[in-house]
């Protein structure tokens, strides 16, 4: 998909119909819908330098009860596994709306792994069916 | 529908919001929501029957609330179902913008009276 808004609107649809049916409780796809939100917003919003259109891509495989997420694209390098979550504003003036991506990722997905190759960031998230 | 605006009794502002606030519900709400954000002092954001948020819905919230802050209004949240109480708390935002499980609660909090 390409790097806007606007094309990540059907992921969500399309993820529901990559997993075998009723294979995950509600719960964990909505916790899988999170991550996914989070890891496609971020790349996004902030991989690509403005008015610059990039690619993103998403894979999803089943296994052995386990859903597997990967989400790769051609931005600049970031790993949203390691990175600094942002400061906490103290007060809702202060506040910037954004931000909470890295946080929600590592809530949602505690297990997601970063990598990087051949100017590609890869983001990996499993999640157990059961 | 996404998003129903209502005035109730005094002067307060009701958002029901409904649905998927995914990435296209964020996008559909947000100009509502800055609606109400800049030219309602008391809200209060009903999310009872919202099945889905994440950040791009926040934004929304945070946006809004910060609007009416401004105006030295108030806005609260109102009964987030558990998966968008997660990312509620997860985010922080129940630190800046005030959350209550009960619709008494959230109106009275926001009341003039």
């Amino acid at each position: 998909m390409a790097s806007e808004l606007s094309a990540a609107a059907d992921l969500y649809a399309w993820l529901d119909e990559a997993l075998p049916r009723d294979a995950a409780p509600a719960d964990v796809v909505a916790r899988m819908h999170v991550a996914l939100e989070e890891a496609v917003v971020n790349a996004v919003l902030h991989g690509f330098p403005a008015g610059v259109v990039g690619e993103i891509t998403v894979r999803v495989s089943v296994a052995d009860d386990t859903v597997r997420l990967t989400v790769e694209d051609n931005g600049s390098a970031f790993d949203p596994t390691a990175a600094a979550t942002p400061r906490r504003p103290r007060s809702l003036s202060e506040a910037v709306p954004g931000g909470w991506g890295l946080a929600l990722i590592r809530r949602f997905c505690p297990t997601a792994a970063y990598e990087r190759q051949s100017e590609t960031n890869r983001l990996t998230m499993c999640f157990g069916l059961k | 529908m996404l998003i129903a605006v209502e005035e109730a009794a005094d002067d307060i502002t009701l958002v029901r919001l409904s649905g998927r606030i995914d990435v296209a519900g964020a996008i559909a709400i947000e100009m509502p929501m800055n609606v109400v954000g800049g030219s309602r002092n008391a809200v209060v954001v009903d999310l009872s029957e919202v099945d889905f948020m994440a950040s791009l819905g926040l934004r929304c919230l945070v946006q809004c609330a910060k609007a009416v802050q401004a105006r030295r209004g108030k806005l609260v949240l109102l009964a987030p179902q558990p998966i968008v109480a997660e990312v509620i708390t997860t985010s922080g935002i129940d630190e800046l913008v005030p959350v209550y499980k009960l619709h008494a609660d959230a109106l009275a909090a926001v009341s003039s009276r």
